[in-house]
């Protein structure tokens, strides 16, 4: 069994004197969706910022193909090369175009030609949906197509990991769709996602791993069908029946 | 007031003498244009700094930067010409002068502009791998800039009505050139002196705010519908 | 959004000035290298003594010094028209070697440059409106009414210290105008009963608009050239160059030439 993809272990966070993330740990395959859950302020996001250190850790292990990426000799921005981020606000570069946003980072950091770059610049955004977009600016799109191009613009990058933090929560319910299915299609052809959600529906079809976060630790975690059948703590039953209260009322 | 307007041997002095005025005018455009030029060049780097510097280097141009704007430009004009003789060419201590005094102002205006563009950017910028540099290059700056352009326009205005100051320093701007038309010569022309100077003033003012907001709007992104 | 200074502000502005006081005094040497070209300072916008006429810097200090210094061994080089604040600083700092402004001898000045033999008496003329009736004969007679005088000349310090000082006048009732023109302008717009400028300046107002001389006041005030501190060499060829200008008539033609009715 090669080595895992990404591996955290005993990840420790705080802010001040509020400890965020208690001795967090997990790991991910090549190919692996797996999805994080968990009430608000369970830590969820900052475990995923810690991931391409937008947020530094403050004890722990965090390797990336058996390298260790929290060391002080880390070059951060090769890092980044290779774990790619979907904001909850979009992030897009307001100045730039569709296609801009999507071939700033491939032009600039991986150096890749300007005719190359927009070559492959509109294949991604193609892949989400909005290569009739591609002049646009960020104002003049909705919600949905923000986020997409957000996520081509991730994938511009080629990167090993795909981190999504909580994608859908800004968008009006009606956008949510098109970004999920997007997301769905990735994961169908082996792109490894980290994602922090509540869309439940993309957690229970695509994911191949659920993670229930909540104060900071994690309670448990199984595949979408043991841990939404059978979940085996009282904390994470009690979750997913006041989601499904939700969902059901919703 | 109309009689005192319709002074014909006054307003024929003002003809006669136009040509002196042009040069003048010519001087403070110069004076202007350099200043303002100094002063961003020198500006810009000092407010992104002051917004992205280390702690040390924040303290230091916040504290040239309460010096230069908290004293009276009369008085840097004359330390830096009388004083430190920083150069024997009048014209050029007039432009340092005038240029650092800008530039620490113009230092505010592109703080403000780039504390304005959200963190997101930023973070964003970062994710796809770019050094903190870069981001700031390609992703901050081109949004700050945009949004500098009012603040620019305002301090256009206010260098090229401070070059009068120059005269200290013995550079005969447009105002001084004024005075000393009415003052050696027809002194009953001051008002119509006063208004042609005022009008090139204004002319200057106004042609450089429209070429400003006609290359804003150039710039400018697109702000769409939804 | 204030920002906090570090720094006293009034503390640090009077270091300033303390600052540009020093300086100026201290301050470099010019490095016009020939030591017998002299260049000359002044500042126009006081006729007859200094003005610009088509451009041309003329005037009686601007004819009076050319000739004094071609009868001497030095050689103008040519003239710096600066504002009357900045000549002092100007000649401390070698940016000018000698001075000519209509500057009145005083012993504050005397502290920070030296002076040549005088070479013009100057008496103040307090001026009226041709149309009205008020026609004072002495200063006491400027009781209650408004005076106007250029910032910074004798006329101004023979208010402060001769008029509001003796309380034949109160402080607000003196204006002080940025240059004569302007308080030539107020008197005829009836905004001051009186002005008080300097007799050839007054003589050159009252020839073409409706203001006259009420009478004159002799201050014993004298006009100098100024030039750097402990410059006796300098100041040597200066009054010799005075008495020559006198001998031969040239001081005489000047006077004629620039104050007309004497």
């Amino acid at each position: 069994m090669t080595q895992p993809l990404l591996s955290i272990d005993d990840l420790h966070k705080s802010y001040g004197s509020e400890e965020v993330l208690e001795g967090v740990g997990l790991e991910m395959d090549q190919g692996d969706v797996t999805v994080l859950i968990g009430p608000s302020g369970s830590g969820k996001s900052t475990l995923l910022r810690c991931v391409n250190r937008l947020t530094e850790i403050n004890s722990g292990r965090i390797a990336l193909d058996g390298q260790d990426v929290t060391g002080a000799d880390t070059d951060v921005n090769e890092l980044r090369k290779q774990v790619g981020m979907v904001f909850q606000d979009f992030n897009l570069f307001a100045h730039l175009t569709a296609l801009e946003n999507v071939t700033l980072g491939p032009k600039k950091v991986l150096g890749m030609d300007a005719a190359d770059a927009e070559a492959a610049g509109r294949n991604h955004l193609e892949q989400v949906g909005l290569l009739e977009q591609a002049d646009s600016y960020p104002a003049e799109l909705s919600g949905g197509q923000k986020q997409r191009v957000g996520i081509a613009r991730a994938l511009a990058m080629d990167p090993e990991l795909l981190l999504f933090d909580e994608p859908t929560s800004a968008l009006d319910p009606e956008l949510v769709g098109e970004v999920v299915e997007v997301m769905r299609d990735l994961a169908a052809e082996g792109i490894t996602m980290l994602v922090v959600s509540h869309e439940m529906d993309f957690a229970r079809s695509a994911a191949s791993d659920i993670v229930f976060l909540d104060d900071g630790e994690i309670v448990e975690h199984g595949p979408p069908e043991q841990l939404f059948q059978n979940p085996t703590a009282d904390r994470t039953e009690q979750f997913l029946s006041r989601l499904h209260a939700h969902e059901e009322t919703a | 007031m109309a009689a005192i307007l319709l002074q014909t041997a006054d307003w024929l002095f003002v003809v006669d003498n136009l040509g002196l005025l042009l040069g003048g005018a010519a001087v403070t455009i110069a004076l202007t244009a350099a200043s303002i030029l100094l002063g961003f060049a020198v500006g810009f780097p000092a407010g992104a700094v002051e917004v992205y510097g280390s702690d040390r280097a924040r303290r230091l141009v916040e504290q040239v930067g309460i010096a230069l704007r908290g004293t009276p430009l009369l008085v840097i004009i004359m330390i830096l010409y009388f004083g430190l003789s920083i150069s024997s060419s009048a014209f050029v201590t007039a432009v340092i002068a005038l240029g650092l005094r800008s530039a620490a102002y113009q230092s505010q205006i592109f703080r403000g502009a780039l504390q304005s563009v959200d963190d997101g950017q930023l973070e964003a910028a970062r994710a796809v791998a770019m050094s903190r540099f870069e981001a700031i290059r390609h992703v901050v700056v081109p949004q700050a800039l945009r949004r500098s352009v009012p603040g620019f326009q305002n301090e256009f205005t206010i260098v090229l009505k401070d070059t009068s100051i120059a005269i200290v320093i013995g550079i005969g701007e447009l105002l001084t050139t004024g005075q000393n038309l009415y003052e050696g010569g027809q002194s009953t022309a001051a008002l119509e002196i006063f208004l042609v100077v005022s009008l090139v003033y204004f002319v200057l003012t106004f042609a450089t705010n429209r070429s400003l907001d006609r290359l804003s709007n150039y710039y400018a992104v697109p702000e769409g519908t939804t | 959004m204030p920002r906090v200074a570090n720094v006293d502000r009034r503390r640090y502005l009077q270091a300033i000035g303390g600052t540009v006081a020093t300086l100026s005094v201290a301050g470099c040497q010019s490095d016009s290298g020939d030591s017998q070209t002299l260049t000359a300072g002044t500042a126009p916008g006081f006729p007859p003594f200094e003005m610009k006429q088509d451009g041309e810097l003329v005037g009686f200090d601007v004819e009076l010094l050319e000739a004094v210094i071609a009868a001497s061994e030095y050689e103008l080089s040519g003239w710096e028209e600066l504002e009357f604040k900045s000549l002092i600083p100007a000649l401390n700092n070698g940016n000018v070697d000698v001075v000519a402004a209509g500057m009145t001898i005083n012993d504050d000045r005397d502290e920070a440059i030296d002076f040549s033999d005088p070479y013009y008496s100057s008496n103040q003329a307090i001026v009226v409106r041709e149309s009205g009736s008020f026609s004072p004969s002495s200063l006491d007679d400027l009781s209650g009414a408004t005076v106007g005088a250029q910032k910074g000349t004798t006329g101004e310090s023979v208010i402060k210290d001769q008029l509001i000082e003796a309380g034949t006048i109160p402080e607000s009732n003196y204006n002080a105008y940025g240059n004569y023109v302007l308080a030539v302008e107020d008197l005829l717009n009836e905004n001051v009963d009186v002005i008080i400028i300097d007799v050839p300046v007054a003589n050159s107002f009252v020839a073409d608009r409706p203001i006259e001389s009420a009478f004159v006041h002799e201050t014993g005030e004298q006009f100098g050239f100024g030039i750097q501190s402990g410059n006796d060499e300098l100041a040597g060829a200066l009054n010799s160059g005075l008495t020559a200008v006198e001998d031969d008539g040239t001081y005489r033609d000047l006077t004629e030439k620039w104050f007309g009715q004497k």
